[in-house]
């Protein structure tokens, strides 16, 4: 496998794993806590885009749009009813809240999408080679795609009123609705962008490979990596992550491991890819408990 | 109809010492463990293991639930440079790394295909009086658990786990190593859940990966927290509630004959919800943790 192989598949896993994780970190670092159904909204999405996507272009990118929307609104829903409820008794309830969600959500989907995967209706499309790798135009809109979405987002956050804003309420809730800003507001809109950046997350992945009901809990383990080693709440450590993760899966699955185990030729499983950015994650914070970018995350 | 409540029984009394465990974890010391199954899986894969090597099963049992207690204490020690939310998400990744494991590794437990025709308990007796036989068996490890679990809460290590639980920073004030708590409550929660995998292996005489999934940690949590978290007998509650709406809605699609997907599907859909609704309007649980108002002067 060419290393310009692993630099192009791991950008296109990086932008699979950027959009989710970033709507993750949104959410997280306005609610303090970790949600397990984040990954949720991603297979949810990705349904609801199908059923409305027609087969051109331009109807599977308003089927896109429409579904990140409604997940959103979706999510501003669950919170007033649910979570908001048990957030009153610390993080930990919320937590395990998050897991029936998450097990609801999954149990909801089969019952009505079936087990059977199933794909947009698009052509197949022939491969272009830049400088030996090999990748489809789709794939080009897809890595384009997050690259404008997640720009966008940090304009907002940082460029505007209502990103400072949001950050103020990230920082602290108080002294912000202290100040005169309308906490509730700021978190609907975090669970909005949060939950809709996942479904978006979610329609990219299905257009790339295809929708089925393990889409989001095979994106758990990454993308809570990816949020963990980029320090949470900080948009831009979880896109640094999420390049650095999606190198590691691609270096690990991908290269001939057989002279370090003195074998002729050593595959890493397929299977393991799951796993390996949460591997990479222990090591890192075994060797550097604060993470990557400095955050504390040391609470004995 | 009795064959099917024997059954029930002996499924909630082992889900019942698992969700002891996981109270021993989270109820007391208010750990948020998401990957219990790896220790269930544990004991499980050390019956499998002696099994299929031609071991005998005590070995087998004492080897699982030695791995669990080990990986325990590692999953404990993790807690020195991980913050609690951190700490639960990395449980559930390294039960999804053990799976993965044991579903990879061929030479270790025969991968995907997993181990069959285990011996179970109680080989000589046949029909209905074997599982009254087996019932018998697990109730009384049940009660054991139930006795050690209660004794280790009222004493000095639950008076700390709970410490540990409600005010971390004034544990480590009073001089409590809170890391040394973590890990001994994991291990003593590890080898219990351990305990409870090995005897649901000998009776359902099969392991493979496919029963080291996440689904199994989330019906233990809704165990532990629809019976009362932190409260023992609570928890054996819980343990007969889940199972009763668990098992009892497969026995009731023996006459409603929905296809196996859709019926398993409905079946987490119902626990899910009583989950939720327990989480939003009973978060106690059916028989809440009673704390005495003064926890000073000894149990």
């Amino acid at each position: 496998m060419s290393i310009a192989q692993v630099l192009v598949d791991s950008l296109l896993r990086a932008a699979e794993l950027g959009l989710v994780a970033l709507g993750l970190t949104i959410v997280y670092s306005l609610v303090k806590f970790a949600n397990i159904a984040h990954v949720e909204f991603a297979t949810v999405g990705a349904f609801i885009a199908l059923v409305f996507a027609g087969s051109s272009t331009p109807s599977i990118a308003i089927a896109g749009a429409a579904s990140a929307v409604i997940v959103g609104l979706l999510a501003i829903v669950l919170h007033r009813t649910f979570f908001k409820r048990l957030l009153r008794s610390g993080s930990a309830i919320p937590m395990i809240g998050s897991l029936a969600l998450a097990i609801v959500m999954r149990a909801l989907v089969q019952l009505s999408m079936g087990t059977r995967p199933s794909s947009f209706d698009r052509p197949l499309e022939r491969a272009i080679e830049i400088g030996g790798a090999f990748i489809t135009p789709l794939q080009l809109w897809l890595i384009a795609i997050t690259l404008v979405t997640i720009a966008g987002f940090m304009i907002v956050l940082y460029r505007t009123k209502l990103g400072r804003t949001l950050r103020a309420v990230a920082a602290n809730p108080e002294l912000a609705a202290a100040s005169g800003i309308n906490v509730n507001l700021s978190i609907d809109l975090a669970w909005f962008f949060g939950a809709g950046f996942a479904a978006l997350g979610g329609v990219l992945l299905a257009l790339n490979t295809q929708a089925s009901i393990q889409l989001g809990s095979t994106l758990l383990l990454p993308v809570f990596a990816v949020v963990i080693l980029g320090g949470i709440g900080s948009p831009v450590g979880a896109l640094l992550a999420a390049i650095l993760i999606a190198f590691a899966e691609n270096m690990i699955l991908q290269v001939d491991w057989g002279s370090l185990v003195g074998d002729s030729s050593f595959y890493m499983p397929l299977s393991y890819d799951v796993a390996i950015g949460f591997v990479v994650l222990i090591l890192t914070l075994l060797i550097r408990p604060q993470g990557l970018f400095g955050t504390a995350a040391r609470d004995a | 109809m009795l064959d099917f409540l024997l059954y029930v029984g002996i499924v909630a009394s082992i889900y019942g010492i698992a969700a002891i465990s996981l109270n021993l974890q989270a109820g007391v010391g208010g750990l948020l463990n998401f990957g219990q199954v790896a220790f269930f899986g544990l004991g499980a894969y050390g019956v499998g293991i002696a099994s299929h090597r031609g071991l005998p099963l005590w070995m087998g049992v004492v080897g699982g639930i030695v791995a669990a207690a080990l990986a325990g204490a590692a999953v404990g020690r993790l807690g020195r440079t991980l913050l609690a939310d951190y700490w639960a998400i990395a449980t559930l990744a390294l039960a999804e790394l053990l799976r993965l494991v044991f579903l990879n590794e061929e030479w270790l437990a025969r991968g995907a295909d997993g181990i069959g025709s285990i011996p179970g308990l109680w080989g000589a007796v046949s029909g209905t009086w074997r599982d009254v036989a087996i019932l018998a068996t697990v109730v009384s490890i049940l009660v054991v658990v139930y006795l050690v679990a209660e004794r280790l809460t009222k004493v000095q290590f639950g008076r700390v786990a709970r410490l540990m639980r409600e005010q971390p920073n004034l544990a480590a004030a009073l001089g409590y190593d809170i890391v040394k708590v973590k890990v001994r409550v994991m291990m003593v929660g590890a080898a219990i859940a351990a305990t409870g995998g090995a005897l649901l292996t000998t009776y359902i005489s099969f392991i493979g990966p496919g029963q080291l999934l996440p689904v199994d940690t989330f019906l233990v949590w809704a165990i532990i927290v629809v019976g009362g978290m932190g409260n023992h007998l609570g928890v054996i509650v819980g343990a007969v509630v889940v199972n009763l709406i668990y098992l009892g809605t497969r026995f009731a699609n023996d006459y409603a004959k929905l296809d196996a997907n859709t019926a398993a599907s409905l079946r987490l859909l119902l626990v899910g919800l009583i989950l939720m609704a327990f989480l939003m309007f009973r978060t106690n649980g059916l028989v809440p943790e009673r704390l005495r108002t003064v926890d000073a002067d000894g149990g």
